[in-house]
């Protein structure tokens, strides 16, 4: 065999050698990629924990005309479903009272949930208690659907003015 | 005032003795136990016998079954009577306060019966209890106290009668003055069933040849197959004859004769109504008592009988048999003792809590040698004559008696193989089958009154049951409702899901085979698009389902499953009723299965009545918003419980309070007794330490809100970082196989199942404890809403 007949062929096997080279190292390149994915950190979700804060205060520490009230509250409830108490309950938020762990539960359901917030605060404060009244009886608040949980990201389980936090895990 | 009633009655001093006044009656329907396949528990194969034709051959069946006398009964619970003319044997009922009940307290009060029949047919049924009552002491109703509608004056109707006389309401127009001022104000209380008690029979049939085991398979022209009765033993059912008592008032006020089925005709047969346009009540006058009519019924093998019912039998007798033997009568031994050997598909089930029915302890004299009796509960209330044989090992020891046959060319079916020897001899081969039966009365007839008839479903043949012919329940269906309820209103039902399932197997991509080669899979496609077009908000929700093989197609159901519909028959739990597989279908909190039990029916019978009778505002006010019910939409788990074996998911949405998305239905509160104060108590209990951070920051935060603003024991999420999540701590679950799901239980392999939260909600808190104690650290890393 001529080595003129010879070269072409070699420059078919190198050019052939070559593109296979480059595409075993694409495939490996992939395939790496595919299976050693570096973990990217996703952000998470702003979305209201949801977290409660719960109560501080017995009732017997409540004032004597809060205590009343209170019980004028319990006592106005409509219906018992396993010793949860409704006490009001309409499209935007429904208002029970929890006796075991003493509270009162305001779940709101519709946007804005600032605004249905006050409502339900206002829904106590016909009774005569005052805004910082609410904080002890205790009132509190949870986001009642994701939509809102999303829209409120920094809602807060507390009536107006109140201060609190929620309960931390002991370590 | 009107004429009294025409008997002359007697009015005797109460002295309750049900038990040992319990009524006879030939209307039995004989429940076999077989085996699932249908065949006899025991079988008895008779090696050849050889004699002189007429020769007579004897096998020993030397065997003892152990009766749980308080299950037994309880299989069949008052619940029905209950519903049907509301708790008129309950002390609360009988001492309420009409007059401050409430007026949903009130619409409790009575039940259809009170509320849909005619005031004369009302009071004629009342009248005729107090005579009956006053006149058979022995009744536990004797001794009942019924106050006056203002709580007050209690008496029972021996003293009712004595201070006012036999009762003779006045009819329209007439004063009312004397009336209102005697038994007028006991008359609201008073019930128009009472609770006579009736003799049952737990009996061990003898058959012998395989042809006369086709007979009563198949059926035989004739009489059927007379069985040897190897043993008898009676028992006492204490409510059944008021459940068909109130049924049948029922039945007799509202349906038209030829409206109902079997029963209260007067043709041939019993089963048609005459020329003239009488009604059930006519019929039922002119015939007498409603239990008189005879029942047609050929005693045969029910191969078909309901699996659940044989289940539940099965879980009360356990029989064992220490010998067996064919011998010949010439050269008959005595039977050589040891110890009893259990059948293995006899064997009990797990403990479980049947047996909260009221029962009778089994009667001394029914005992023989040998058997052995105890009481292993001696404070159980339900025990209404406090004896002790309740628990009872029975034997049976008796010989089945064959004849050879005379002619070997005519039909034996006794053997199933004979040749001659020729020497003036012949020798047979046969098998002896042995059936426990349970003997009921009135099962048959409770089954006619029950949600519907149809004869193509009850499994017995010559059935009473009559399609297209209501029973009480379907009396005031429309046919709408009815549609949605038992016939998938056009969707796919869960039987044929499971037919197609079965059916629609390999191919798909994964073969190169296209699922449009296989009718089940495209039958299967097409009903999986109808449940998306016809439930929208779940389509919305999970986005469309996309499939290229058979279990990604059934995988596609997932989501719907809780929305198809699942029909039950006539005295069968459907497979999808909480606890229909595990040992709680009788339990404590169960009542709705037993109601369920006997016919079926419960699920439609509130929401059927409300529905019918209620005016629609009043169905807004208390929530009666959909045409949904119990066992429209239920669901079966497939998967396991773990520890104490909670209640598995149902399709109940606890009037509307859950939506259920996930693929199982009600996981989280099927017994519909969840609410966050309970909540609190039980993480109280379990875990006081940290019990209000589980509440107040991990619960709310990992769980969605049900319908009423609690937390949401059902919560799922599909997309969850480590598959889905379930429940109020978002955890694990098991698999569900039909539904194509495998298991997701992180700790499986640690020896737990804590990591579950498609279970009942008191479990999902201790699961939720129990691996945050074993297996986190630190503390709580399992929880996002913990960090």
């Amino acid at each position: 065999m001529k080595l003129s007949e010879i070269q072409p062929k070699f420059k078919f096997i190198a050019l052939f050698t070559s593109i296979g080279i480059l595409g075993l190292v694409v495939i490996l390149i992939i395939a790496f990629s595919s299976f050693k994915k570096p973990v990217q950190p996703q952000a998470k979700p702003s979305i209201a924990p949801n977290n409660i804060v719960p109560p501080t205060k017995k009732t017997e520490e409540l004032p004597k005309n809060v205590q009343t009230i209170k019980q004028q509250i319990v006592e106005s409830a409509t219906e018992n479903k396993g010793g949860d108490l409704t006490l009001q309950k309409n499209e935007a938020f429904i208002i029970r009272y929890i006796p075991a762990p003493n509270v009162f539960m305001v779940t709101l359901l519709q946007r804005p949930a600032e605004t249905y917030k006050s409502q339900a605060e206002d829904w106590f404060k016909k009774y005569g208690l005052k805004q910082e009244e609410l904080c002890n009886l205790p009132v509190r608040f949870s986001l009642g659907t994701n939509k809102l949980r999303k829209e409120n990201p920094n809602f807060s389980s507390l009536p107006k003015d109140c201060s609190g936090s929620p309960v931390l895990l002991k370590k | 005032m009107v004429s009294g009633p025409v008997l002359a009655a007697e009015n005797l001093p109460p002295a309750p003795a049900p038990c040992t006044n319990a009524k006879d009656t030939a209307q039995l329907t004989d429940n076999f136990v077989t085996t699932d396949e249908g065949e006899a528990p025991i079988i008895i194969p008779v090696e050849e016998q050889t004699g002189a034709p007429g020769q007579q051959v004897t096998v020993n069946v030397s065997t003892t079954f152990q009766i749980d006398f308080s299950k037994l009964q309880a299989i069949f619970g008052p619940q029905n009577s209950d519903y049907q003319e509301g708790k008129t044997q309950d002390q609360e009922r009988q001492s309420a306060n009409l007059i401050s009940l409430e007026d949903q307290d009130l619409n409790q009060f009575n039940g259809p019966i009170q509320k849909i029949s005619p005031v004369s047919l009302l009071d004629s049924q009342k009248v005729k209890f107090v005579e009956y009552v006053a006149g058979n002491p022995h009744l536990l109703e004797s001794d009942d106290k019924y106050t006056d509608i203002e709580g007050q004056n209690p008496k029972n109707i021996f003293e009712l009668v004595t201070e006012f006389g036999f009762p003779q309401p006045p009819k329209a127009g007439e004063d009312k003055t004397d009336w209102n001022e005697k038994w007028g104000k006991y008359w609201a209380k008073i019930p128009t069933a009472y609770r006579e008690f009736y003799k049952g029979y737990v009996e061990f049939w003898a058959y012998g040849g395989d042809k006369t085991f086709s007979q009563l398979k198949d059926g035989v022209v004739g009489d059927c197959p007379t069985p040897t009765v190897l043993r008898s033993v009676e028992f006492v059912m204490p409510e059944f004859a008021r459940t068909v008592g109130t049924s049948d008032q029922l039945n007799n006020v509202v349906v038209p004769c030829a409206a109902q089925s079997y029963r209260h005709g007067t043709g041939v047969n019993g089963d048609e109504c005459g020329n003239t346009p009488k009604t059930a009540q006519n019929i039922k006058d002119e015939n007498g008592n409603v239990f008189s009519k005879t029942l047609k019924f050929c005693k045969q093998l029910v191969t078909k009988f309901p699996k659940d019912v044989a289940e539940k039998f099965k879980k009360t007798i356990k029989i064992s048999f220490n010998w067996l033997s064919p011998k010949s009568a010439l050269a008959a031994e005595t039977p050589p003792t040891g110890g009893p050997t259990p059948i293995p598909c006899f064997k009990i089930m797990s403990e479980g809590k049947e047996g909260n029915a009221p029962f009778c302890a089994v009667a001394q004299n029914q005992l023989i040698p040998g058997d052995v009796c105890s009481n292993p509960n001696p404070q159980d209330p339900n025990n209404l004559n406090k004896g002790q044989n309740v628990l009872c090992t029975l034997t049976v020891n008796k010989s089945v008696t064959l004849n050879l046959p005379t002619d070997l060319t005519a039909e034996n079916p006794q053997w199933n193989a004979c040749h001659d020897n020729g020497n003036g001899t012949i020798a047979c081969t046969s098998t002896i089958r042995v059936f426990p039966v349970i003997r009921i009365p009135f099962l048959a007839e409770i089954w006619n009154s029950t949600y519907y008839s149809d004869d193509t479903e009850t499994g017995i043949e010559g059935s009473p049951q009559k399609t297209g012919r209501p029973g009480i329940y379907t009396n005031f269906m429309p046919q709408a409702v009815s549609q949605v309820l038992f016939e998938g209103d056009g969707l796919i039902t869960r039987d044929r899901y499971r037919e197609l399932s079965s059916l629609c197997q390999g191919g798909g991509a994964d073969s190169g085979d296209e699922l449009v080669d296989n009718p089940a899979c495209v039958e299967l496609a097409e009903a999986l698009e109808a449940l998306e077009a016809a439930f929208p908000e779940i389509t919305a929700q999970q986005g469309g389902c996309d499939y290229a093989t058979p279990i990604q197609l059934k995988q596609c159901f997932g989501p719907y499953w809780g929305r198809i519909t699942s029909r039950s028959l006539p005295g069968q739990v459907a497979d999808n009723v909480q606890g229909a597989k595990d040992s709680k279908v009788l339990g404590l909190n169960s009542t709705d299965e037993k109601e369920r039990f006997i016919g079926a029916t419960d699920c439609s019978k509130d929401f059927t009545k409300d529905i019918a009778l209620k005016p629609k505002a009043l169905q807004e006010h208390i929530g009666i918003t959909k045409q949904d019910c119990n066992m429209n939409a239920a669901s079966n788990s497939g998967g396991t419980q773990p520890g104490d074996g909670g209640t598995p998911p149902n399709s109940n949405d606890c009037s509307g309070l859950y939506t259920l998305t996930n693929p199982v239905g009600n996981f989280g509160d099927p017994n519909c007794n969840y609410s966050d104060n309970q909540l609190y108590i039980k993480l109280q209990n379990i875990d006081p330490s940290n019990a209000d951070f589980w509440f107040f920051t991990i619960a709310p935060c990992e769980s969605l809100s049900r319908n009423d603003g609690a937390m949401d024991p059902n919560s799922y999420n599909p997309g969850s970082t480590s598959g889905s999540a379930w429940g109020l701590f978002q955890m694990g679950h098991a698999a569900y196989p039909e539904l194509g799901i495998p298991e997701q239980i992180n700790d499986i392999s640690l020896g737990t199942q804590y990591d579950r939260g498609d279970v009942e909600w008191n479990l999902q808190a201790s699961n939720a404890v129990s691996h945050n104690n074993n297996y986190q650290s630190p503390s709580f890393e399992y929880w996002a809403c913990a960090q």
